[in-house]
């Protein structure tokens, strides 16, 4: 057990490394994106603009596009023509998970945890709870999607920024000795949730989301007036570790959380299963087709 | 039992079957509730899109709309001025035309007036010299120089307007060769200097000594521009000076640029004459014109000409003060080494001094120069030497070349040459570099000291006047990158030598027929032809011209272009025709006095050679029958067959042997023998030149049988058999042959001199 002047050094000092990192670039893409999903009057001219002041971001996004994932008939030459041709919502979604996405590409599997395991489980969450708000409360799901993106950001810091005191951590979650919060509050007095806390904030992204990202593990206390993110947020985390969507660990499930959460959103558990399904299902064709 | 187990069965999982689609379904729905609202917003957001659109488009057409309109009408305009400045091309087009033509109109009217004024001015010219060449008592003798001084006068007139048309035509160019700038000033000076002492101004001339020198340029130009400044400045000053000055301004390696001017303390020109004064027909003031005469024009052809050579003719005045006319002009340095060798130098006005201590070589020099030029004095050592130079200095004259010495030069360490070159008050002098013997240093040392000339001593006289000249003209004229030695000198000279060879025979007969309508013309130009010895026959017209050319045989015909009945370039190329049929050429020289150059075409065009300008002068007489008659196809065969002949067919070989072994013992009376033949020989030519001139064939007799005899006993057997040959002539009275053999016999000798030295003069 660490003291908790240390711990909160420990945390400062992984923030900070972070925010000054590659990982800062995410933060404005992800802010600009929000922005422009939340602003009635925004056009597809902010979306192009935001895409292409990252040029890695367009290259990737152009080639995505071209892909035979998206089955476009002709050359698409600029986020321009990938808006005409996908639409503004696909190519929203594609540069947020292209951006995100960029920092979880290491394949190498140390203590059953692998970045790209933690990708795959990030994405299922998102699109969980996309479905959750578009097919149960017939609303966009562009909040908690981000959030879904970025729920486990903490994870990647832990990783890049203090990968010794992670070792620890993931061979504890894989000896079975502890979950995964339990082995971060024990080796370094905090968990990831704390980490995407102070990083999306620092990032200045919407409190929405901040909130969801921070409460993901705990949702009945998330402040109300975030209740329905927090909890879609968590109901998903917890439907992509139920049906073992990508790096889950050593989970104990919330089932207790869960049920209360499904109670108070009105959510029937079999329409969740049936979205965990899809997603299960969409993530597969994904992975085939490169993901 | 078992049915409705597997029944119930079947109907929980079809019942979870279906409520799973009942959820799709009501997911579905709830999808598609959300998809229709982003595809309303989606809607909403392309319609304000295309409302945005649209406003722009509107805008967009209205601009474009805008545009065309203004684009119409600028296109409009655009349109009509290009209309009217095709008109205006038009009209200017025939305007320039209606110029043109009144030009050519103008040109023409004055080149006919001149010809009209030029025809019996050209008599009454003619007349008066002829006049002039006849027993006169003094009273007549005056009369007749005051009519010629007004005929010339107005000669002089006659040959401003033509010049001013020809100008204006722009058919005048300038004729650049080789001059003496030096000797054009003088000639100015020579012909006007009376003028100015009988009105009592002073007349100097300030010529830099760079500048009097040998240039490329129209002498005849700049002499014009020059005597019409000066005779300005004589008119119109009453006392005090005129002087001509001329400065070089700068040079560079192929001209130089010259300053000319003339200045005067005579009546000057206010700032508004200044003004006026290069136009046209204008003098400073109207009323100079009746006080003082003269036609206005000439500072206009001066301003044209010199502009034409380059330059700006500039005044410089102050009313009651005197005037300064200025000009500058670029002249080429660019002189040939052929230009060069016809550089002329008068031996007779240099001045030698000869600094050497060797008594025998400066005897020899003294000798060989003292004979040819003005003086020579001798200093036996450096600084008597340098005493003379002094003096002659300090009385404003100089030694044209001084001859120095091997070792009076080494008198001093740095050398005689340098100080005589650095110290101005020595004077100007080109310095011959003398050794005796084996020289001890060479040329390019010698070269580089700043001598202009060297000689190894003993050498010929000749040899020695051979440096001597060179030395003077690359002082007038640099062009050598070397130094003269004797060598250099004797190949200038060979080349000198044969090319006045070539042109030396002139008294030959020769039959000339004159076409000319105007009867005082026809008098004046026999007369002149008569001068060359030419037999003249006249034709009135040129279809009289035509049948006298078939009956008879000319050596030239001298054709007037205008003339009643046939004019003289049909009349040309009538004969031209007739030429054709029997492949015979006659020189045919067009007299015209349509001096502008156009005519000059037409002749050629007509099928004449060559022209001259009325009225005819000797000059241009000389020149054709030198250029045409001596070259004709005729004497280039004989020469042809001169060329051809062998040792054998000039000499007999026998009897050269039996000479050569008789005066093997003594070869100077072979030499002897030799100079005496020769002597007699060119004089027995020389005599029968004289008799064909004069057609006293009855002399000839004698002279080619003693010519015929001293040949033989040489063994001349050409000229020998040549001279039989002019003795049958003579018998058969066939006079035009004996003058058609003679210059036969003069190419015939000279080769046979050439060959006789060959063979028989001995080396001692």
């Amino acid at each position: 057990m660490i003291s908790r002047k240390e711990s909160k050094r420990k945390l400062d000092s992984l923030v900070k490394q972070a925010a000054n990192s590659e990982l800062a670039s995410i933060g404005s893409v992800v802010y600009r994106i929000m922005e422009i999903t939340k602003d009635p009057n925004s056009t597809a001219t902010d979306l192009k603009e935001t895409i292409e002041v990252d040029p890695p971001l367009s290259a990737k996004l152009l080639r995505r596009a071209n892909s035979a994932q998206y089955g476009i008939q002709r050359d698409v030459t600029s986020i321009q023509e990938a808006i005409v041709y996908m639409g503004f919502n696909a190519v929203k979604e594609l540069a947020l998970n292209l951006k995100v996405g960029d920092i979880f590409k290491d394949v190498t599997v140390v203590n059953g945890y692998s970045k790209k395991e933690l990708w795959k489980h990030s994405l299922g969450v998102a699109m969980c709870a996309k479905y959750i708000y578009r097919r149960e409360f017939s609303e966009k799901g562009d909040t908690v999607y981000s959030a879904g993106l970025l729920h486990d950001i903490g994870i990647i810091v832990e990783d890049q920024y203090d990968h010794e005191t992670f070792m620890d951590i993931t061979s504890k979650v894989a000896n079975g000795e502890s979950s995964f919060d339990e082995a971060e509050k024990l080796v370094q007095g905090f968990d990831h949730c704390r980490i995407a806390r102070d990083l999306t904030r620092q990032w200045q992204l919407p409190p929405e989301l901040v909130a969801c990202v921070t409460y993901h593990h705990q949702p009945l206390r998330v402040d109300p007036i975030y209740a329905k993110e927090a909890y879609t947020l968590f109901i998903s985390d917890y439907l992509c570790s139920k049906f073992k969507i990508g790096y889950v660990g050593k989970v104990c499930l919330d089932d207790d959380s869960f049920n209360k959460c499904c109670i108070l959103m009105k959510l029937d558990p079999l329409c969740l299963e049936i979205i965990a399904e899809d997603v299960s299902e969409e993530l597969a064709k994904m992975e085939e087709e490169e993901l | 039992m078992n049915n409705e187990n597997i029944s119930d069965e079947s109907y929980d999982d079809l019942k979870k079957k279906y409520d799973k689609l009942e959820i799709r379904y009501r997911q579905a729905c709830n999808e598609f509730k959300l998809i229709k609202e982003e595809n309303q917003e989606n809607i909403d957001k392309q319609l304000a899109l295309l409302d945005k659109l649209n406003k722009k488009n509107e805008d967009l057409k209205e601009l474009k709309d805008h545009l065309q309109d203004l684009v119409e009408s600028k296109t409009r305009e655009l349109q009509e001025a290009n209309k009217a400045l095709l008109v205006e091309i038009e009209e200017r087009k025939l305007m320039a035309e209606q110029a043109q033509a009144a030009s050519k109109a103008k040109s023409e009217f004055l080149a006919n007036m001149s010809h009209e004024i030029r025809t019996p001015m050209n008599g009454v010219v003619g007349i008066i010299a002829l006049l002039k060449d006849t027993p006169l008592n003094d009273e007549q003798k005056e009369l007749v120089n005051t009519a010629s001084n007004s005929a010339k006068a107005l000669m002089d007139i006659i040959n401003d307007i033509l010049d001013y048309s020809k100008i204006e035509a722009g058919k005048l160019s300038l004729e650049p060769v080789l001059f003496e700038l030096e000797s054009i000033i003088n000639e100015v000076v020579q012909l006007l200097k009376p003028q100015a002492i009988g009105k009592g101004v002073e007349f100097v001339t300030d010529i830099e000594r760079e500048c009097s020198r040998y240039f490329i340029g129209d002498p005849g130009r700049i002499r014009q521009v020059i005597m019409n400044l000066v005779g300005n400045a004589i008119k119109f000053t009453s006392e005090g000076q005129v002087s001509i000055c001329v400065k070089l301004n700068s040079t560079t390696s192929s001209e130089s640029i010259l300053e000319f001017s003339v200045s005067d303390t005579g009546i000057g020109l206010s700032p508004e004459q200044q003004l006026k004064v290069f136009d046209k027909f204008t003098q400073a003031d109207a009323s100079t014109t009746r006080m003082f005469g003269g036609t206005g024009l000439g500072l206009a052809i001066c301003t044209q000409l010199v502009e034409l050579m380059g330059g700006e003719l500039k005044v410089e005045s102050e009313l009651g003060v005197g005037s300064r006319f200025y000009f500058t002009i670029p002249l080429s340095t660019e002189i040939t080494s052929d230009d060069f060798k016809l550089i002329e130098i008068d031996l007779s006005k240099l001045n030698i001094l000869i600094i050497n201590d060797n008594k025998d070589d400066n005897t020899l020099l003294s000798r060989a120069l003292s004979s040819n030029c003005r003086s020579v004095m001798i200093a036996d050592n450096a600084i008597e030497g340098l005493e003379l130079l002094q003096n002659r200095k300090i009385n404003g004259d100089c030694f044209d070349i001084t001859f120095i010495g091997e070792n009076v030069q080494a008198h001093f360490d740095e050398g005689l040459i340098q100080i005589i070159k650095q110290d101005i008050l020595l004077g100007d002098s080109a310095c011959v570099y003398i050794t005796s013997g084996v020289p001890s240093r060479d040329v390019e040392y010698i070269s580089s000291l700043g001598f202009s000339g060297y000689i190894a001593l003993p050498a010929t006289t000749s040899q020695v006047i051979d440096v001597v000249i060179d030395v003077c003209r690359n002082k007038r004229c640099p062009i050598l990158d070397s130094i003269v030695t004797i060598q250099s000198a004797a190949e200038n000279h060979i080349s000198n030598e044969l090319d006045s060879e070539d042109s030396s025979s002139n008294d030959v007969e020769y039959r000339v027929l004159l076409v000319e309508d105007n009867q005082v013309n026809q008098m004046v130009a026999s007369k002149m032809l008569s001068k060359f010895g030419a037999i003249v026959e006249v034709a009135g017209n040129g279809e009289e011209a035509i049948s006298k050319y078939e009956a008879n045989r000319y050596d030239i015909i001298f054709m007037d272009v205008q003339m009643p009945i046939m004019d003289g370039l049909t009349a040309t190329r009538k004969i031209r025709e007739i030429e054709s049929e029997i492949g015979f050429r006659i020189p045919i020289i067009a007299m015209t006095a349509n001096a502008l150059d156009g005519d000059r075409e037409m002749c050629v065009d007509a099928g004449m050679d060559d022209y001259i300008c009325k009225p005819i002068n000797i000059d241009d007489i000389s020149r054709v029958l030198e250029q045409y008659v001596n070259c004709s196809d005729e004497d280039d065969i004989i020469d042809a067959e001169i060329g051809s002949y062998s040792d054998s067919e000039i000499l007999s070989l026998q009897k050269i042997n039996e000479l050569r072994e008789l005066f093997a013992d003594a070869p100077d009376y072979m030499n002897e023998i030799l100079d005496v033949y020769n002597s007699q020989a060119s004089e027995i030519l020389s005599k029968y030149k004289a008799t064909v001139v004069a057609g006293t064939f009855n002399d000839l007799k004698p002279l080619i049988h003693s010519f015929k005899g001293i040949s033989a006993n040489i063994g001349a057997e050409g000229i020998v058999n040549l001279c039989l040959k002019v003795e049958e002539k003579l018998l058969e009275e066939d006079y035009s042959s004996c003058t058609k053999l003679l210059p036969d016999l003069l190419e015939l000798y000279k080769h046979t001199k050439v060959k006789l030295e060959e063979y028989l003069y001995f080396k001692s």
